[in-house]
């Protein structure tokens, strides 16, 4: 019983080894390798950019019918992804997306396959330059034409006003209760030195 | 012990009860609820964080819903405190000295809790960078945030000014007793206030000028909120009276605030002495004078809208006052600006528990209305050919409207755990001006600060 049970092991362990062997039927193939090309076209003014790219395996050949995920890199509280689209390999391995930046200059673009049992992850990066302006509306402004121009100056000089009044009130808070060189009793008459007083009053 | 010294000892016992007593069971209970609906508050907004604003009830015609309502709503609430207190403040109205501090504290709690709600509704937090970067001076919307960033600063140093000679006090009574980081904050904030003539006339001074400046600082900031309703062409919005009809709105539900927060406080540290009948039936008079101003606002408005009756504001109108939204206009109506009005009105009625219960009405209706404001004028169709656009808020916007209510109670239970619940300064400046008015008379002096009933 014992050898039979030994036996039984021993040829599974066999069995196990040989199947995990390369080029076993049953072992599992490794992913083949894969490469991005990013190619982005600029985005002229009052257009999207296109974004394009081609994905091919380690020996070149144009792998097609498989997703490619677009990212744009953001730079608002540091940098991170922002996906901006999700396209499918043609025959010659190209798949595309348009975006319309609202940020001008350099926009980074990382193109992202994410793999699948065949085929190994892979991710490239390129740029794309857009070409302002960006705002493709217009914004309501003030009807009365006279004072468009300077009625936010009026508004801006109020706020500039009250800040300045808060600011004041603080500073002279402040110096007063840390004791500055102005502390006296309110009934204390202000003392008045001779070397305070105009030339001719001396 | 002269008369002002005994009345002093009695009312400084008063304000410093929050602080020195040990919490109560009552008290860890209602804070740990708070928490509790702040906590899911937190986890909603991170969800929304994660997922974007496609979890709320939010589309692309009805933008504003919850979020939104809640803006006008809290920004309200606490200009209607901080007015209260200015105003009182400037008229040396006698009485004011033992509601000012809570006055003060919902201001600029509710202040804190509304401000946070456009950063909420934009999504994702760090398109305010836009805001500063891409702003238009032509925008209510950039005018919005330099007004409420201004108006905050303004509230705290509002509270704060009359704060620092009780934070003196603070300091030099809990010297022995209060933990290392509160003697700390304690020394920081009281500035070596000694008490000197030149430091009360500074203060005084300042205590004005920032009453003075909160008025209409509290008005521009709830006019430029309702001019971000009122310059678009939206029916129901496209109106020359939004900014004053939302002033009055503001103030109306800010009174009822106030007696709100007087009402649990008073009952929960048994201020009874000090927050009296009279101080209730004289905000229940502002709150009167106030829900009928802004009855008068709400009829002028419907009635001009519906007299010229424009197709969209027609359907605007059935759709609010006979149609899908008629409950919800009808109980504020009822419910929250005729009730409270004629519980003040009628001299029965004009008790502690009636007046706190018509306040609260008025606070809950005034929550309706801004919701009937923001939602039916972006559900309501511009086009003939496209229909009424239903919405739903979802658990996210409802968790975040309990959390931010929730928030109020929050830090000013917190608050007043570190600083005295009555202005002891203010109540020691009212007592001494009663104390002179009462000697100059050659009589006893009558009961301080305006606490007779």
């Amino acid at each position: 019983m014992k050898t039979t049970l030994r036996l039984l092991l021993l040829a599974a362990t066999v069995i196990g080894l040989v199947a995990l062997l390369p080029g076993s039927a049953m072992a599992q193939a490794a992913p083949k390798n894969t490469s991005i090309t990013v190619a982005p076209i600029d985005q002229p003014k009052g257009k999207p950019a296109i974004i394009a790219a081609t994905l091919k395996d380690a020996a070149g050949s144009p792998l097609g019918g498989v997703p490619l995920r677009f990212y744009v890199e953001t730079d608002a509280f540091g940098p991170r992804l922002m996906k901006v689209g999700e396209g499918v390999t043609d025959v010659s391995g190209t798949a595309a997306v348009a975006f319309k930046s609202t940020w001008l200059g350099q926009n980074k673009v990382t193109v992202v396959f994410p793999g699948n049992a065949t085929l190994a992850a892979s991710q490239a990066n390129g740029q794309f330059n857009a070409v302002g302006p960006v705002a493709v509306h217009k914004n309501a402004e003030l009807a009365i034409k006279s004072i468009r121009d300077w009625a936010p100056m009026v508004a801006f000089g109020l706020v500039i006003v009250v800040w300045a009044t808060l600011l004041f009130v603080l500073f002279r808070t402040f110096r007063v209760m840390l004791g500055g060189p102005r502390e006296r009793s309110a009934t204390e008459p202000r003392a008045v030195t001779v070397q305070n007083l105009p030339a001719d009053e001396r | 012990m002269s008369s002002f010294a005994a009345t002093h000892a009695s009312y400084e016992e008063a304000a410093f009860r929050p602080v020195v007593q040990r919490p109560g069971l009552v008290w860890w209970g209602l804070f740990t609820v708070l928490s509790a609906a702040i906590v899911v508050g937190a986890v909603a907004y991170a969800y929304q964080l994660r997922e974007g604003l496609n979890v709320t009830g939010l589309n692309q015609r009805v933008s504003w819903g919850f979020y939104i309502s809640n803006l006008v709503f809290f920004i309200g609430i606490s200009y209607g405190g901080a007015i209260t207190s200015a105003i009182l403040r400037l008229t040396n109205a006698p009485w004011r000295a033992p509601l000012t501090r809570m006055a003060e504290g919902m201001a600029v709690a509710s202040l804190v809790v509304g401000a946070v709600f456009p950063i909420i509704d934009l999504g994702r937090p760090d398109h305010m960078y836009q805001l500063f970067v891409h702003g238009q001076v032509g925008s209510p919307v950039l005018w919005d945030v330099v007004a409420i960033s201004t108006y905050l600063v303004a509230s705290l140093v509002f509270i704060y000014l009359p704060l620092i000679p009780d934070i003196a006090l603070c300091r030099d009574r809990l010297a022995s007793s209060a933990g290392p980081v509160r003697r700390l904050l304690y020394r920081g904030l009281s500035l070596g206030w000694k008490g000197t003539g030149e430091q009360r006339r500074v203060l005084n001074m300042g205590m004005t000028v920032l009453a003075i400046l909160i008025i209409p600082l509290a008005v521009s900031v709830h006019s430029v909120l309702a001019w971000l309703f009122g310059v678009t062409v939206r029916p129901g919005w496209d109106s020359t009276i939004f900014a004053p009809y939302f002033v009055m709105g503001a103030m109306y539900s800010g009174v009822g605030s106030v007696i709100l927060v007087m009402a649990a406080f008073r009952w929960a540290y048994h201020l009874d002495a000090y927050i009296t009948p009279k101080h209730f039936r004289y905000l229940g008079y502002m709150l009167l004078v106030l829900g009928m101003g802004y009855l008068y606002f709400m009829v002028a408005e419907y009635l001009t809208e519906g007299y010229k009756l424009h197709q969209q504001t027609g359907d605007l109108l059935e759709l609010v006052m006979l149609g899908k939204l008629a409950s919800l206009f009808w109980l504020f109506v009822i419910g929250g600006l005729l009730l409270p009005i004629a519980v003040v009105a009628i001299p029965a009625t004009r008790t502690v528990p009636f007046i706190t219960l018509a306040a609260l009405a008025a606070v809950l209706g005034m929550w309706l209305k801004r919701f009937l404001i923001v939602v039916p004028s972006l559900a309501e169709s511009l086009s003939p050919t496209t229909k009424l656009t239903i919405y739903h808020p979802t658990w996210v916007e409802i968790s975040i409207t309990i959390a931010a209510a929730a928030a109020i109670p929050w830090l000013l239970m917190v608050f007043f755990r570190l600083f005295p619940i009555i202005s002891v300064f203010e109540m020691d400046e009212v007592a001494e001006a009663e104390e002179r008015k009462a000697e100059e008379l050659g009589a006893a002096p009558v009961q301080a600060m305006g606490v007779a009933q």
